[in-house]
């Protein structure tokens, strides 16, 4: 999908008419965002084993919650990544908050935009045909703790630069962790479960985060 | 025979460093991870359970020709050890004691096969894991402690200390004082880089070669990273301009995974044959990171059986750096931008004294874009903390420019806290020929480094010949070498006079810069606007006068970069002067200038056309029209033009305020959507700027608010407070922003400073809704507390009734209507 649409739905673009100043000015910060931003991502794929209905990986990574068990029933293997944008295009966030918050908010939902892409781009670049959709920690019953597993068996910090806050907040903050089944039926995304689900913008409006209104499931 | 033993090590280390080759051992993790150990475990934890593979591992590397082993305690700090089952102590123990049997296996060895070897064991120091803030929330003090922890458990076992692997200027900067501050180990310090050349929060070699070398260490370089071959560039870097002995680790190249397991892309003989390319280029020490095994030290080592070891000599330079970038000092014409001094500026003396930073910020931002080098930060406001201030603007200052800082008081006490907190090596602004001014100030740049300005004054004030002026800055000069301070740390200023008040002086300070330059080999800073002071036409006398001194050798001109003549002065003094090569920066920033010969000055084009077109695309230029439409850059002239026949009051009640409305129904309705309504916002927050200007100097201030505003401890996520903040401004609410991850203590004490009418606190996430809760409650024992209002993504009304906030607003209009309700609705009544 075009990132400028996908920019456009972040922000809670419905259709509403722009002038020409308006959406060049959505060019030109979604421009400066591609020109900041520098993209990195790790991964790895580890074969699953199920044991006793345990899921385990060989490595130090807990897979026991019912919706990771949900996620990777038909999976033979598990792929977990990161990915992130980089401290600069922070540090240029930061900056327009300073000066230009309607700058900053096109600016920050272009990077959420690109940040997914970038995921999106890393899984068509690996040999594998099949994925469930994209799980990060923190929704379902799935906590935000299991972030501090993903980080170390990436080794995040050294390969991409990204680390977690105390609060398990990732830094720099246009970042993705996913855990991703691959093999078997492709599992769809849900709102069930997600930690938004009462005050979702996204849902209020009659879409997803995750697709924009072309694409909604009938 | 295998000799060392004791404090002796750290001499000999000290005295080896630079005049022999270092060999370091190569990688522990994937030793590990080939023995057993899994992605994700902590590989600290083999020390204490898998003590034979760490004691091997130690010892095959020393077998293979390394004299220098690294403690297998990358990530013993505190953080990374919060969920293990050992103690900090427990790993740093059991990991100096595996280095030391490894190293007494092999003193055994070589005694049996007469070999003549001293073996050092290195305590090796990584990242944190956690950033620091302001990107991160780890402050500075807290890493500096974890670092002091480790330090203090190894200060009389091992023989040295490596930290490595570092990507953050601001962590290795922290990690080196605390070794220099607990022990007198000898360090050494590596940092990692990425294939664009820079470190992965953007850090030049340069700039760090530059931080590092302030800080003192014993030899500085590069680990990890990437395969030798990438590495050439950064390492042909560090070389260039360090002084210091340069140590290099390579990976074994990248990683590969195959079937869960890892392997390196480049083999054992490319990497000896890089490393020897290293060793020819004059690098001090080598070892080898991710990948690399026994076998590639050997190759090396092999390799390098006939390389001489000739390390790389270089004449220091004067460097300033900031987190990223350094700016060198004597090459091209370096400009100070002056502005943020409040000296004689009502508006930014004001803001400092208000604690209003953001006007602070907005004008270093209009430097920066203007040109300027470096920026001078001075926050001397009578009745302010000002080491609190100064280290709270350079904080917020780093965290959005790249440009290196001036730290400027004459109170030492705030250098030294500020050069503590500073992210890189800044210019000190400055010690004098004062005794007792250079005791108190040499200490503090000797310790965290700092390039220091040197004023000719002295107990007997400035003297009027060059002869004088040069003889205090030979003895400034002096008595920095007697503190180890070397003389291109340091930056003469010869001070200029008023011309007006004392015509010969002008003469006299362009002698002694010439003569500083010239006979002292020093560079020179001068505060240029100081000449014109009591003359008409002020700007003509500054330009003349800078061409002058640019001719006499000043390399650091302090000036208003937003004066565009006096830049340009400077962009015609490189090209006369044979600087700005084939004059391309001339040509790209003076193409489009043209020439008036009326007005005797040129006019910026790029920004009359600007004007035209913002001015041209908008035909309706009512208040109200440009608050719909979101013409900040224009709103300003229609309200003082408006302000012609109106009272301030009725354009707000009149005009502003409808329009407003307006745009909130709009944007309820979806007819507008996020980015449009808050330029609205920041065009009617522009407009009430002019407006309370008015009504101020009118002295019927009306204040709504305060309101306070904070993302609370923990949480970094503050795009939803930044645009409730501009949406309460539009409606002219005075808003103080504590900003992100504000602790409690905090956002309490303000509180009681300001005695707001609304505090707003966000989170973003599950886990520091925690915080806020801990918040609100600190805030309700103080008596008489205005109402708190809560709002962020994951929070509901019954969340925010949960955790004992009086409301719940979903966005940043219904803050405002609660706001209103809750502030304006009063004040209106009373009107």
């Amino acid at each position: 999908m075009d990132i400028k649409n996908e920019t456009l739905h972040y922000l809670g673009y419905t259709g509403q008419s722009l002038t020409d100043e308006e959406d060049r000015r959505i060019d030109e910060a979604i421009a400066e965002v591609i020109e900041v931003a520098r993209p990195m991502t790790v991964h790895r794929v580890f074969p699953l084993s199920r044991e006793e209905k345990r899921l385990s990986v060989p490595a130090e990574l807990d897979l026991n919650y019912s919706s990771l068990h949900e996620l990777l029933a038909d999976a033979g293997d598990v792929l977990i990544l990161a990915a992130t944008l980089g401290l600069e295009l922070d540090r240029r966030l930061r900056y327009y908050a300073r000066i230009d918050a309607s700058r900053l908010v096109i600016m920050d939902a272009a990077a959420s935009a690109l940040v997914e892409r970038v995921c999106d781009k890393l899984q068509e670049a690996l040999p594998f045909d099949s994925y469930t959709f994209r799980f990060s920690p923190g929704y379902g019953d799935v906590p935000l703790l299991l972030q501090k597993q993903i980080v170390r068996v990436l080794e995040t910090q050294k390969r991409i630069g990204m680390t977690l806050t105390r609060s398990l907040l990732m830094v720099p903050q246009k970042s993705i962790t996913g855990i991703v089944g691959i093999g078997g039926a492709s599992k769809k995304r849900s709102c069930m479960g997600c930690a938004l689900f009462e005050n979702c913008e996204f849902r209020k409006r009659g879409t997803v985060c995750y697709a924009t209104k072309e694409q909604m499931p009938e | 025979m295998l000799r060392n033993e004791g404090t002796n090590a750290r001499i000999i280390l000290r005295e080896k460093l630079g005049k022999e080759l270092l060999v370091f051992d190569g990688a522990m993790g994937s030793q590990l991870h080939a023995r057993g150990s899994l992605p994700g475990e902590l590989p600290e934890e083999c020390n204490i359970d898998h003590t034979d593979w760490i004691v091997d591992i130690h010892a095959n590397y020393l077998e293979s020709g390394a004299s220098c082993i690294l403690t297998n305690t990358l990530g013993s700090n505190r953080f990374h050890l919060e969920d293990s089952k050992y103690s900090v102590r427990e790993v740093i123990d059991a990991a100096v004691y595996n280095g030391r049997a490894a190293i007494e296996r092999e003193r055994s060895r070589c005694e049996r096969e007469g070999i003549d070897k001293e073996c050092f064991l290195f305590f090796n120091i990584g990242p944190l894991g956690q950033l620091l803030a302001p990107i991160g929330t780890l402050s500075f003090e807290d890493a500096y402690d974890a670092f002091a922890e480790q330090v203090d458990l190894v200060k009389d076992s091992v023989d040295g200390v490596l930290i490595e692997t570092m990507s953050d200027p601001y962590e290795i900067k922290a990690a080196v004082l605390a070794v220099k501050e607990h022990s007198d180990l000898p360090v050494l310090a590596c940092m990692t880089y990425d294939a664009n050349g820079r470190t992965l929060t953007g850090t030049t070699p340069e700039a760090a070669v530059t931080l590092l070398e302030g800080l003192g260490v014993d030899g500085l370089g590069v680990n990890c990273s990437l395969g030798p071959k990438e590495l050439v560039p950064v390492v042909e870097k560090i070389l260039a301009v360090a002084c210091k002995p340069v140590i290099v680790e390579p990976n074994a190249g990248l990683p590969v995974y195959t079937d869960g397991k890892t392997s390196y892309n480049v083999t054992v003989e490319e990497f000896a044959t890089y490393i020897r390319g290293f060793v020819e280029s004059g690098i001090s020490a080598f070892g080898g990171c991710c990948g690399t095994t026994p076998e590639y030290i050997r190759a090396c080592l092999q390799e390098l059986r006939d390389t001489p070891f000739v390390p790389r000599v270089n004449a220091s330079q004067t460097r300033v750096c900031g987190p990223t970038d350094c700016v060198r000092i004597g090459d091209r014409t370096v400009v100070c931008g002056e502005r943020l001094n409040p000296t004689g500026k009502k508006k930014l003396k004001e803001a400092l004294a208000n604690h209003r930073l953001d006007e602070v910020f907005s004008e270093a931002i209009a430097q920066e874009k203007a040109g300027a080098h470096v920026l001078d930060v001075n926050v001397g406001v009578p009745g302010i903390d000002e080491a609190q201030t100064m280290t709270e603007v350079i904080r917020g200052l780093q965290e959005i420019i790249r440009l290196p800082l001036q730290i400027d008081s004459s109170d030492p006490e705030v250098l030294e806290r500020a050069c503590r907190v500073y992210n890189g090596k800044p210019l000190i602004n400055s010690v004098n020929g004062k005794q007792s001014v250079m005791e108190a100030v040499f200490p503090i740049a000797r310790r965290y480094g700092g390039v220091v300005i040197a004023l000719t004054i002295d107990e007997n004030g400035v003297p009027d010949s060059a002869d004088a002026r040069v003889a205090i800055a030979e003895r400034i000069i002096k008595t920095a070498a007697s503190y180890g301070i070397d003389k291109s740390d340091i930056i003469v200023d010869c001070l200029v006079l008023t011309a007006s008040a004392q015509q010969e002086g002008a003469l006299q300070t362009l002698e002694a810069v010439r003569r500083v330059r010239e006979a002292l080999g020093v560079h020179t800073i001068l505060g240029v606007s100081n000449i014109s002071f009591g003359l008409p036409n002020r700007p003509l006398i500054n330009k003349t006068f800078l061409g002058m001194a640019l001719y006499a050798g000043l390399d650091v001109p302090i000036i208003n970069p937003l004066d565009r003549e006096l830049m340009g002065v400077i962009d015609a003094f490189e090209v006369l002067s044979a600087k700005d090569r084939d004059s391309t920066d001339y040509v790209r920033r003076h193409a489009g200038d043209i020439n008036t010969a009326v007005q005797g000055s040129y006019i910026d084009t790029n920004r009359t056309v600007n004007d035209t077109s913002s001015g041209a695309s908008s035909h309706d230029e009512s208040i109200g029209a440009l608050v719909r439409s979101g013409r900040k850059d224009i709103i300003a002239r229609a309200v003082e033009r408006e302000l012609d026949d109106s009272q301030p009051l009725s354009i707000i009640n009149e005009l502003l305020i409808p329009a407003l409305r307006e745009v909130g129904d709009l944007y309820e309705k979806g007819t507008i959507f996020l980015p449009q309504l808050i330029s609205a916002a920041e065009a009617a927050k522009t407009a009430f700027g002019v407006l309370n200007e008015r009504i101020v100097s009118e002295g019927k201030s009306e204040g709504k608010g305060p309101v306070l505003l904070a993302t609370v401890e923990g949480d970094i996520h503050d795009i939803g407070k930044n645009i409730v903040k501009v949406v309460l401004e539009s409606y002219g609410f005075a808003v103080v922003d504590l900003g992100k991850d504000v602790p409690t203590n905090k956002v309490v004490s303000a509180a009681l400073q300001y005695r707001p009418k609304l505090i707003g606190l966000s989170a973003l996430m599950t886990t520091t809704v925690t915080s806020m809760k801990k918040t609100i409650e600190a805030l309700k024992d103080i008596p008489d507390i205005c109402p708190v209002i809560v709002g962020g993504a994951v929070l509901t009304g019954d969340i925010a009734r949960g955790i004992g906030a009086d409301f719940y607003a979903k966005d940043a209009m219904e803050t405002v209507a609660i706001a209103e309700s809750l502030i304006s609705g009063r004040s209106r009544e009373q009107e």
